[in-house]
């Protein structure tokens, strides 16, 4: 039933930096940032974690919009929604610049006065 | 990508005065708005709920509201707030805040300042996304009007 997930409801009220703060979703972030589609199989392979609860995981993974889950034959395949991390990502990056252009501003201005 | 790097947010400066010089600047509304590039209601004091308006052309009247935490002079400035670029149309009042602090360290030649925003694990996709697309315009057209205003006042 994954792919009938409304990821788009989930997505709106939840906090996705939260749900990379644990390390076995984000080695499972990881392993999917190659760009291929991973079966359980796959993404459990090495690892200590149980497959039952790497799909747990990737059910958490998927409520945040971060990554989407399908069926290929019998198989059930798991992606990653590049663009749901890279907004993420830009919208800190946007943040920090904002900080830099005002502590630059702040220091244009206290300095100035002594030169 | 690390949890902490999606998490937080560090800065760290190294400004060529002393301590109490880059206090005023933080601590004084006057000397803040100057170039934060906003108006404030009220004084900085703990527990202070401060309207900040934004003053400059092309994002004018955009208001963030600041609730200041702490304020040890010459140490530490704290406060709370939603991060970016308010939308109208969206209630804050119920969604987390992130923490802003300012900390200030004496160092060679001047005074090292820290800004730590921590607490946007907290703050959803949605928000986010918006914070984003308001923020590109607005702090382009910020950042040129706040020259403009340093290269005046010397």
């Amino acid at each position: 039933m994954l792919g009938q997930l409304n990821s788009a409801e989930l997505t709106n009220s939840a906090p996705i930096f939260a749900a990379l703060g644990d390390r076995t979703r984000l080695q499972l972030v990881a392993r999917l940032c190659g760009g291929e589609p991973l079966s359980i199989t796959q993404l459990s392979a090495g690892s200590p974690v149980t497959r039952q609860a790497i799909t747990k995981h990737l059910h958490v993974l998927a409520g945040v919009g971060l990554v989407h889950g399908f069926r290929q034959g019998r198989e059930q395949l798991w992606e990653l929604k590049h663009e749901q991390l890279e907004q993420a990502r830009r919208y800190l990056d946007q943040i920090s610049r904002q900080w830099d252009e005002a502590l630059s501003r702040l220091q244009a201005v206290i300095e100035g006065e002594t030169r | 990508m690390m949890p902490a790097e999606m998490s937080n947010i560090e800065k760290r400066i190294l400004l060529r005065v002393p301590r109490d010089r880059v206090w005023r600047a933080l601590a004084d509304v006057e000397e803040f708005s100057k170039w934060f590039g906003v108006e404030c209601d009220a004084k900085f004091e703990p527990g202070a709920r401060v309207r900040m308006t934004a003053t400059k052309k092309g994002y004018q009247g955009m208001v963030v509201y600041a609730t200041i935490e702490r304020m040890e002079p010459g140490v530490l400035l704290s406060w709370r707030w939603h991060p970016g670029a308010p939308k109208l149309d969206v209630d804050y009042s119920k969604e987390p805040t992130t923490l802003v602090e300012f900390r200030l360290e004496d160092a060679d030649g001047g005074t090292l300042l820290t800004v730590v925003e921590t607490g946007f694990d907290q703050i959803s996709l949605a928000r986010r996304a918006g914070v984003y697309k308001d923020n590109n315009q607005g702090w382009d057209q910020q950042t040129e009007s706040l020259e403009r205003y340093v290269g005046t006042a010397k």
